[in-house]
């Protein structure tokens, strides 16, 4: 019998030198931001932080690359999912950026980060075409293909005519029980929401919220699921966006859409928007990455993706599904009013829909 | 004699150190970091989140609320997992060895997937509804109890596992000589059920423990509860000390749970071995019965739930594409996960021992401690090793590398290992390392040859907890995954938020698919392996 050598403890000892190893090597030896500022080198690569659903953001991203020959590092998440984001991950690294650009779908992170001092400046010369209510004064952020807040209605069960017309149709008792609303602490219903306490002041709005919960309102877990909801026709209208509307039009769902209050208040319009991050490793990268996506080329690709997203740039094609954004009637604010707002409505909303 | 296997070497007492100030540097101190977070406001020390906590009475109905979750959850998880576990005990080993395996896959899954079935099927358009013609069922399936049902039949089989083993610990002596004076009910009723209470009681507390720290399912359902206030705290507020504090009642709750859990075991193991002695075999008919009844449970545990994502998805080309296009983020979850159970079973089985060679009292302190830290919210752990790791020097390195997703793996899991470890080598006699460091024996060499060996079956056990587990992370991996890196799980979550109902099914069938089929491979190569060194061996004689 051949005699068996003990070999348990190198196996052991070696078994944790390899997994360092792997380790080590996944780490490479590739230069943290900081050293890499200091030395003034930017690699050929650039990080971008995108809420953007990436399903539409992708292809943009990957256009880049062939085009500038960079190597894009694309952290995705949407703020839908309950993984509490981007956001709180720019916060998180403050003091040591790894991201040079962030792309949110919605207004109210973007400046939420600006407030606390995550974002750079940053004046994009094709932003120098973007209207004067979509970027930053101070040029914190710009935005760019927009979607807008829509009532969508299942066509099986509310005919066009019979469709409301305004938000506030919303409280009357004909639609009770029958209306979905994302919950309006998170994502672009959040936006909303401090969009109408802006615009129409504390006691109006908190009324408008209270009425919708006498009529029953359907709190659910996000936009898609308010459209999964109308389409499916377990309730009849509800709140959402147009690029979910859009989507679920083209995989033959049974909806429509109304841009309301067009001869009132006006619909909130919702810019996706760009920002260069404060320290961020690859600044340079970062700013030609932000002039990209301010193109009017991102926005032709935005507009024809399923999202249909309406472009800011004029003379950009649109596909017949896109409403020109001029051909909207905006509700008129600042956009820093409900993002310096939507914590404080966040915590009245919980008292009012019992959240 | 327990004190002489720790006590006698350096290197048992350096090497377990060495392991307890990694755990200190991994799991404990992202959680310290927040903890004294939540302790400041503006650079100034606040007591402020935790008054709010206790002076707002929408805190106390959310506690509530978690409570009454976890206890359906608890209910319906012993209802479907403790007459399983009795029954798989009284079958022969090769029947109840396949049904295990069957009856097991609802826990190999992440909650969220079994969620999504149950509002497939129970939701207000669901194939319930439809059957019916009116919404008869939504209001109890997106309510506490029904998400409870939904965490519970997740969690079953812990249940099961746990009620087995207890069964199986009873000698068949005890039975017989019961059997001599009284029917099956009156055994049942008077040796058998006093004998494993501790144990199903055990399993019960285990069910309510994970179900109070679930998240996904809760949140898919509407169903507000802490964990869901945690993320509002930090997704609509922004408040990284609010959020932080508001986790703190929940740990509460794990301790007292873990508390009682001690008391109901007596300090005693939450696990022993599933082949031990063989208990009384049922009749022919019984067996029948008995095994009927729990194909029925696997239909309705997994075949059911697999069946309906099957329609749903519809069509095998979209999953055939899904699973192409996820290729790279399959086979990074697959490496990483096969990287971070390794190392937490490592570390796991170093500290284990220690807990259970140590005749210190801080073995109590130490089950707690390992149960707090598991439950702290992925959230508050991600935040914390961001704040840590993400700095100028070699943290920084690892930081902008892979590596920080096993770092945020075994951040999470390695209390878990460590726990579990703790309690498994507790049941093995410490007879022959004892007598291994007598004869001299190095500590390592006894670590490899006596104990390893002893304790495999517990060791590939709980590597492959930490493998489902670790693969299917997604609160913390999408906090630290570094860019241009990307696991399944935060994929897949990603674009279920916006997808259609066909391709939310997909999306859960392509993962169901890869977790069986990931799992099913390595159990084939380990098997592989055995039978190799098992030839190796029988060459070299």
């Amino acid at each position: 019998m051949t005699k068996k050598r003990n070999s348990y403890p190198w196996t052991f000892i070696g078994l944790a030198l390899g997994v360092a190893a792997v380790v080590t090597a996944c780490g490479g030896p590739r230069q943290n931001s900081t050293e890499s500022r200091q030395m003034g080198e930017e690699a050929g690569e650039v990080v971008i932080y995108v809420s953007e659903d990436r399903v539409f953001a992708e292809p943009v991203l990957q256009e880049f690359e062939r085009r500038m020959g960079l190597r894009v590092k694309a952290v995705y998440d949407t703020e839908e999912t309950k993984s509490t984001g981007l956001a709180n991950r720019l916060l998180a690294e403050k003091n040591r950026p790894q991201a040079d650009a962030f792309w949110s779908n919605e207004p109210v992170r973007t400046i939420m980060l600006k407030r606390n001092g995550v974002l750079a400046p940053y004046a994009s010369p094709n932003a120098a075409v973007i209207p004067g209510e979509f970027k930053d004064p101070e040029g914190y952020w710009t935005g760019f293909a927009v979607r807008s807040r829509v009532i969508v209605y299942n066509t099986k069960l509310v005919k066009p005519t019979e469709a409301p017309q305004s938000m506030f149709d919303l409280t009357d008792a004909r639609w009770k029980g029958q209306v979905a609303m994302a919950d309006p602490r998170f994502g672009s219903t959040s936006f909303h929401a401090a969009v109408l306490f802006v615009v129409l002041g504390d006691e109006r709005a908190s009324k408008y919220f209270s009425d919708l919960r006498v009529n029953d309102i359907k709190i659910v877990d996000g936009n898609s699921v308010v459209r999964q909801m109308v389409s499916r026709g377990e309730v009849k209208i509800g709140w959402t966006d147009t690029d979910d509307v859009l989507v679920a039009k083209k995989a033959g769902e049974p909806v429509e859409m109304v841009y309301t209050d067009q001869q009132g208040l006006g619909v909130p319009i919702l810019p996706n928007m760009v920002s260069l991050i404060k320290g961020g490793p690859h600044p340079k990268n970062g700013q030609k990455l932000i002039d990209y996506l301010l193109s009017p080329e991102v926005e032709r690709m935005l507009a024809q993706s399923e999202a249909g997203q309406m472009p800011l740039h004029t003379g950009v094609e649109v596909p017949p599904y896109v409403r020109p954004v001029g051909s909207l009637k905006p509700m008129t604010f600042d956009y820093a009013a409900p993002a310096a707002r939507v914590e404080a409505v966040v915590r009245r909303l919980q008292g009012i829909l019992k959240l | 004699m327990r004190v002489e296997i720790l006590n006698r070497q350096w290197t048992a007492r350096s090497t377990i150190g060495l392991a307890g100030v990694l755990v200190f540097a991994l799991s404990i101190s992202p959680v310290l970091y927040m903890f004294v977070r939540s302790l400041e406001h503006n650079g100034q020390f606040t007591l402020a989140y935790y008054a709010q906590l206790l002076g707002e009475p929408r805190q106390r109905r959310l506690l509530g609320h978690s409570i009454q979750l976890a206890a359906w959850a608890a209910l319906a998880g012993s209802a479907l997992g403790v007459p399983a576990g009795l029954l798989l005990a009284r079958l022969p080993q090769a029947t109840a060895l396949l049904l295990r395996f069957v009856l097991l896959v609802p826990l190999l899954l992440p909650p969220y997937i079994l969620g999504v079935v149950w509002v497939f099927v129970m939701g207000r358009a669901g194939w319930l509804s439809r059957w019916m013609g009116s919404d008869v069922a939504s209001v109890w399936a997106y309510s506490l109890p029904g998400a409870g049902l939904v965490l519970g039949l997740a969690l079953a089989p812990l249940s099961m596992l746990l009620a087995e083993a207890a069964r199986r610990a009873i000698p068949a002596r005890l039975i017989e000589a019961a059997r001599l004076v009284a029917g099956p009910s009156r055994t049942l009723a008077r040796i058998t059920l006093p004998l494993v209470a501790s144990s199903l009681a055990a399993g019960g507390l285990l069910v309510f423990v994970l179900a109070l720290a679930e998240f996904g399912v809760p949140s898919l359902l509407g169903v507000r509860v802490y964990t869901t206030e945690v993320f509002t705290q930090f997704a609509a507020l922004y408040n990284f000390g609010a959020a932080t504090a508001t986790a703190a009642p929940l740990l509460l709750v794990v301790v007292v749970a873990a508390g009682l859990a001690r008391i109901l075991l007596g300090g005693r193991v939450l696990t022993s071995s599933l082949m031990a002695e063989q208990p009384l075999r049922l009749s022919s008919p019984a067996r029948v019965a008995a095994q009927s009844y729990l194909i029925l449970l696997g239909l309705l545990m997994v075949a059911g739930p697999l069946l309906v994502l099957m329609v749903e998805a519809g069509s095998w080309r979209a999953l055939l594409d899904a699973l192409v296009s996820a290729r790279i983020q399959i086979g990074t979850s697959i490496a990483l996960s096969i990287i971070g159970a390794s190392l937490a079973t490592g570390l796991g089985l170093l500290l284990g021992y220690w807990r259970a060679r140590t005749t210190s009292g801080g073995r109590g302190f130490f089950d707690v401690g390992m149960l707090v830290l598991f439950a702290v919210p992925s959230t508050v752990v991600g935040i914390g090793l961001i704040g840590l790791w993400n700095r100028t020097g070699w943290t920084g390195a690892f930081y902008t590398s892979p590596a920080m997703i096993i770092i945020g793996y075994l951040a999470r899991y390695v209390p878990l290992a460590a726990l579990l470890l703790g309690a498994y080598l507790q049941q093995l006699p410490a007879a022959r390392e004892e007598a291994a460091i007598v004869f001299g024996a190095h500590w390592w060499r006894m670590l490899g040859r006596i104990v390893v060996p002893a304790a495999r079956l517990g060791l590939a056990v709980i590597w492959t907890i930490c493998f489902i587990f670790m693969f299917g992370e997604l609160g913390t991996t999408v906090l630290v995954a570094p860019p241009g890196t990307t696991t399944l799980p935060v994929r897949v979550y990603a674009i279920m938020a916006n997808s259609p109902d066909q391709r939310v099914a997909e999306l859960c069938l392509m993962q169901t698919l890869v977790i069986l089929l990931s799992l099913g491979g390595l159990l084939a190569a380990v098997q592989v392996a055995g039978r190799r060194q098992k030839n190796g061996g029988k060459v070299d004689e």
